[in-house]
């Protein structure tokens, strides 16, 4: 090999390395390491919202009935828990503008009755809100 | 000059090319990264401090309600709808609570937002505008309609720096 045909392959190895460390160090800084400050924030959104949402009356003709009311109602009378999803799904579309970066889960020992919202990848979850008759909704926010 | 000579400056002008050309984009990627990081830690500052002053808000007695004395995680409708009288002869001491934001206020979406007359009112303003520039900062919070002893969902918002 030729004195010339070396340093030209010397620099071709020169250039892929210095390649290779600027895509590892993209790919590090662009993996992103979780923003501590939005999942505080999320946090008092998260549980805020479940709050508002548990306490939230709801107008049925003459009665009012807050939303954990309703959220029992389906505990005992799976019947009706298609009525408490829809005043659910409602308030959280006008709390979350629509943009179904929630998901609500309200289970009974254990076992689910029904969820609002899709799954997200990484979410903050809201302290459970625990119903009479072993009744709990959970919810968590989309970060 | 002989053809080692022109091959050896050859190769030496091409290593230069190929060292300024990695220079320049390793620069402009690096000063790219560090304002992007700027952004990011101004960003998390103001996200902090916005959601440190709505926390002080959602918790002043000004609009906590309370029933029987006994303080409950929620904000009074009708404290809020009397705010602007207290604002106006306490105002010096609210402006610095509230710092250097441009506007606090609570939406209520199931009311119109341009109606003023509480308890159907929509938007209950605390201080300053809602419709300046800057970014709004948002928490769902409930409010308590004492007449009427009914909770409903509220956006309690400040509009601050971007």
């Amino acid at each position: 090999m030729k004195r010339g045909q070396a340093e030209i392959i010397g620099l071709v190895v020169v250039v892929l390395l210095l390649v290779f460390a600027l895509i590892f160090f993209i790919k590090v800084k662009t993996s992103g390491d979780e923003n501590e400050s939005q999942l505080i924030r999320s946090n008092l959104r998260a549980n805020s919202a479940l709050n508002a949402l548990m306490k939230v009356h709801i107008e049925n003709d003459d009665e009012k009935r807050q939303m954990k009311d309703l959220i029992e109602e389906c505990i005992l009378n799976s019947d009706e828990c298609n009525n408490a999803k829809i005043k659910l799904e409602d308030h959280l579309d006008s709390v979350f503008s629509d943009e179904k970066e929630y998901h609500l889960v309200v289970s009974e020992g254990g076992t689910d009755l029904f969820s609002i919202g899709k799954g997200c990848k990484s979410s903050i979850s809201a302290s459970p809100f625990i119903v009479r008759n072993g009744g709990k909704v959970e919810l968590k926010v989309c970060t | 000059m002989s053809i080692r000579g022109q091959l050896q400056i050859g190769v030496t002008t091409m290593v230069l090319i190929v060292f300024i050309v990695l220079l320049l984009f390793s620069l402009v990627l690096y000063f790219r990264f560090t304002y992007q990081g700027l952004e990011e830690t101004k960003a998390s500052l103001l996200d902090q401090r916005y959601n440190s002053l709505l926390s002080v808000i959602i918790g002043m007695p000004e609009f906590r309600c309370s029933r029987g004395g006994v303080e409950s995680e929620c904000l009074d409708a009708a404290k809020l709808s009397a705010f602007p009288k207290v604002y106006t002869s306490n105002k010096e001491y609210y402006d610095n609570i509230f710092g250097n934001v441009n506007g606090i206020w609570v939406d209520v979406p199931v009311n119109n937002v341009n109606n003023l007359n509480y308890p159907d009112q929509g938007r209950f303003s605390v201080y300053g505008k809602a419709d300046l520039k800057g970014g709004i900062y948002s928490v769902p919070v409930s409010l308590y309609y004492p007449e009427s002893k009914t909770y409903k969902i509220g956006i309690l918002k400040i509009r601050g720096e971007l």
